[in-house]
């Protein structure tokens, strides 16, 4: 792995915090990740599932976890099963990870090899009453494709079909939604590495660049500093494209007069950080560009004030969007009359600003939590305002990610540049 | 800290009451907390900053009123104490700025004393309501520290009461800064409100506001879902859907001035219809009574004008029947409404209870009631313009009273109590505002806070903001 290893004390204390919540006679099974087909004999990187990861810290497929809090035989308790020594797999792809290993990262005493995870099962089964299944619960997760969770539920419901079954998202999402120390630490990193590769595209972008020239800036600053590349397909978005909300192609042409809105975030062991900047791709905003940047600007530094104990997310969002149609009315693309008027169903910055502006990140960029769940001190939730204004070819999207804390929101990206004037002076500088 | 004049005016008119003897005010000294060198926050008597303004530990001050003098009694830091915590100004310097220029070192107090005490002057002193100040003041007037209390000067007492009970215009302001901090209080505590909280964080967040904006909180903080129990300082409870919260909460400025104001806010912020109709009555009766408020009339009348009116909510809703004058003259109400309407406030949050309570809310033309319920009225005598008051009624659903009432067979005319059964589970809803009264009238002191039921829930529908209140400093 790129980064140092995280001391196994804090997938310890997960699996203790989740073991807490786990009913008498109740076991818990979790997947690794497989490793996704590409085209041919291809697969993506490797990227572990997060719920695992955040249990285990194991960063390689084929492994499994049995957490049965009160098992009757006490070394059964947690149970990690890796991959068995394969001479042939370790020729070709290198080192695989060995039960001393795997013990040192995870904090799990007793290792066992994947294939004896059946015969395993089966006698914890016999005293077990209930197991819980770690379904992907994400509202907006839609996929032909069944994940090794879902593979495993199948298994193990068609082979023990009177046992009741429950579900571990929801506790999972308890604990993930509130950050520890190690996790906002890994957080910082990956929005400072993420703040790194700002700074250099700032030196880069000018006209006649293509958006995937700047990406390949990007991904390089990731890489050299240890991230294991994007949390998420990045948005390089010049011109018309600044008003697609997902436009993720970096493919055309940057023109002077046009705005370079982006969207990155680089991902450092698992963590996501989130950012949204907006810029001038000759340097210099128009001043019509300047005055909707920097009510875009106003919001976000207003909105973060938001970001205590006891908001909720749907209730940032209604704020934050009554903000942004104040400073709609003042760059003059209705009136407070045309407001008063509205149809309360359609209102009318919705044609301007179409989404959300808040979301949990932590593993995930779009980390699990409920919009209307009061916020406490350790969630990390983005904040980003945005106009989209198509006929102007103006699209411009500021996000930062904050830290709730029972003071002072903590803004995790106060040190990347943000104020217009701070972005033009660092464009000067271009080579 | 005021001018030095208004604690020179302070002094000179409690000369004006007492013509014999001298009276010594004792500054506090610090509190042990878990062993001598870690104490709590410094809280200052209350007394001693009327007078003598210093916010220090350890010093007496002395108003003699048969020549005049103004002495106050205290010691320069020496190089330890400037080790550990930085410069400070002298004894001299500290006086000065309180209009004193009389001053020695405090090892001087007790030959003062024994002094004053040999030549048969009477030395007053207020009681004292902290163990180790029984001690020392045993020590320097050498009597035992059982019989100081019952020592202190009756005489004293009563001239106290009569300055502070009337607060100045400057006083007013504090409190009204105090209550505008309690208004960010309140309002934070509205918002956080949420099903999955837990009552700590709420507590913790709004006693932050309080240190924040300077002041600690005037009383701990009172923050419950089970609003029947009446001063919860427990904070342990998830809040639920369905359940109310109530918090009463202050803090106190820099010169000690208070605030203590009490909400209730439906826990997802919609009042159930139950919920409504019993909020409604107490609302009826804090604005019915605040209405009331002018000088001249007794709290006691305005206490039992907010029964009649509870007692009347409570017949329309079928959980009280009969005659409203005799269900509130037998005290029928008090099952619903077992505390008084409200107490003086000041720099203390019950102003002056430490002089007795009887001395404060009470005189010659009105006595304290012993009646259940009743008797909790700290405040019942007539009132006089530059009173400030807390106006407090609630409702409260308290099971156990309620069987120990049934039990006994009390008010059985007056209450439904099969009715009443089904409401065991309700809690209770307080809502309290501090009052100052005025030359012919009345004034709710401070920012509104939110208190309709429309208010309250407009309030919990907003995001909370990190927010702090301009120039309290």
């Amino acid at each position: 792995m790129r980064y140092p290893l995280i001391s196994n004390t804090f997938f310890k204390h997960n699996r203790e915090k989740f073991s807490g919540l786990l009913p008498k006679a109740s076991l818990a099974v979790f997947a690794a990740a497989a490793k996704m087909p590409r085209n041919g004999d291809q697969f993506f990187p490797y990227r572990q599932q997060s719920d695992f990861f955040y249990l285990t810290g194991i960063e390689a497929e084929n492994a499994f976890l049995i957490l049965y809090p009160d098992c009757p035989t006490p070394e059964l308790r947690e149970v990690l099963f890796i991959e068995a020594y394969n001479p042939v797999k370790a020729t070709w792809e290198g080192h695989m990870l060995n039960q001393q290993e795997a013990s040192n990262i995870s904090g799990v005493q007793n290792i066992r090899k994947d294939d004896q995870f059946d015969a395993t099962l089966r006698e914890l089964m016999h005293s077990a009453q209930a197991v819980y299944l770690n379904q992907n619960e994400y509202p907006k997760y839609s996929s032909t494709i069944p994940d090794n969770n879902s593979l495993l539920a199948d298994k193990i419901k068609s082979a023990f079909p009177l046992h009741s079954f429950l579900r571990a998202a929801p506790l999972l999402e308890g604990l993930r939604v509130v950050k520890s120390e190690t996790e906002i630490e890994l957080i910082r990193k990956a929005a400072a590495i993420t703040g790194k590769a700002f700074r250099r595209v700032l030196k880069f972008v000018k006209p006649e660049k293509y958006e995937f020239e700047v990406q390949a800036e990007i991904d390089h600053e990731f890489t050299i500093n240890r991230a294991s590349g994007h949390a998420y397909a990045p948005i390089i978005a010049g011109g018309i494209n600044s008003c697609v909300l997902h436009y993720t192609e970096n493919e055309h042409k940057l023109e002077a007069g046009d705005l370079l809105l982006f969207d990155f975030g680089a991902e450092y062991a698992n963590y996501a950080a989130d950012m949204s900047r907006t810029i001038p791709v000759n340097g210099k905003f128009s001043e019509r560009q300047k005055a909707c940047y920097n009510a875009v600007l106003r919001v976000l530094k207003k909105a973060i004030k938001l970001y205590v104990p006891g908001s909720t997310i749907d209730q940032i969002n209604k704020a934050t969007w009554k903000m942004m149609e104040k400073e709609m009315i003042g760059l003059g693309l209705f009136t407070a009359e045309d407001v008063k008027n509205q149809h309360p169903e359609s209102p009318l910055y919705q044609k301007y600003l179409m989404h959300g502006v808040a979301h949990h990140i932590g593993l995930d960029v779009h980390d699990p939590g409920l919009k209307h769940q009061p916020l406490k001190a350790g969630m990390i939730i983005t904040c980003e305002p945005g106009i989209y204004i198509r006929d102007e070819k103006i699209g411009i999207r500021l996000e930062n990610d904050i830290l709730v804390t029972n003071s002072e929101p903590v803004d995790l990206m106060a040190d990347i540049p943000v104020e217009a004037d701070e972005i033009e002076e660092l464009m000067q500088h271009n080579y | 800290m005021f001018q030095k004049e208004v604690y020179a005016e302070r002094r000179l008119k409690l000369k004006q009451e007492l013509s014999k003897g001298l009276a010594i005010f004792m500054a506090n000294q610090e509190a042990a907390f878990n062993y001598p060198a870690n104490t709590y926050a410094y809280r200052q008597d209350s007394h001693f900053s009327y007078f003598f303004g210093l916010n220090h530990p350890g010093f007496a001050g002395v108003i003699d009123f048969e020549n005049g003098n103004e002495i106050i009694f205290g010691d320069d830091v020496d190089i330890d104490d400037i080790i550990w915590m930085g410069p400070q100004p002298s004894i001299k310097e500290q006086a000065a700025k309180v209009g004193i220029s009389e001053t020695y070192s405090y090892s001087k107090l007790e030959d003062y004393l024994a002094k004053a005490s040999k030549a048969g002057r009477t030395i007053h002193y207020l009681p004292p309501y902290r163990g180790s100040m029984m001690i020392t003041l045993g020590q320097l007037l050498n009597i035992p520290a059982t019989e100081v209390k019952a020592k202190a000067s009756l005489p004293l007492i009563k001239a106290v009461v009569k300055l502070k009970e009337i607060k100045s215009d400057i006083e007013v302001a504090e409190i009204e800064k105090a209550v505008d901090i309690a208004w960010l209080m309140h309002t934070t505590a509205m918002k956080m409100a949420k099903p999955g909280m837990i009552e700590q964080e709420i507590a913790g967040t709004i006693e932050g506001i309080a240190l924040a904006h300077g002041g600690p909180v005037s009383f701990p903080v009172i923050l419950s879902v089970d609003g029947q129990t009446l001063h919860n300082h427990h904070h342990h409870n998830v809040l639920k859907e369905g359940r109310m919260m109530v918090v009463d909460a202050g803090t106190e400025t820099q010169t000690l001035y208070a605030s203590d104001i009490t909400r209730t806010t439906p826990v997802g912020g919609k009042f159930s219809t139950r919920q409504k109709e019993i909020y409604e009555i107490v609302l009826k009766a804090n604005l019915d009574t605040i209405a009331a408020i002018k000088p001249g009339i007794t709290y006691r009348e305005v206490h039992f004008l907010a029964a009649r009116i509870i007692t009347d909510g409570l017949k329309n809703l079928g959980l009280m029947k009969g005659n409203t004058d005799d269900a509130v003259a037998a005290g029928a109400h008090t099952l619903f409404l077992p505390h008084g309407l409200g107490h003086m406030m000041g720099m203390d949050v019950h102003d002056m209870e430490g002089l007795g309570e009887n001395n404060v809310g009470y005189d010659d033309e009105t006595k304290r009631s012993s009646q259940f319920g009743t008797a909790y009225l700290r405040l019942g005598k007539k009132l006089k313009p530059g009173f400030v008051l807390t106006d407090e009624p609630g409702i409260y659903f308290i099971p156990a009273l309620i069987d120990k009432f049934r039990s006994e067979g009390l008010f059985k005319d007056f209450v439904n109590y099969d009715k009443v059964d089904t409401y065991k589970d309700f809690g209770g809803i307080r809502i309290e505002d501090d009052i100052l009264v005025t030359e012919n009238d009345h004034r709710v002191l401070g920012r509104p806070i939110p208190k309709t039921i429309a208010e309250v829930e407009a309030t919990c529908a907003e995001a909370r903001e990190w927010l702090k209140i301009p120039g309290v400093f």
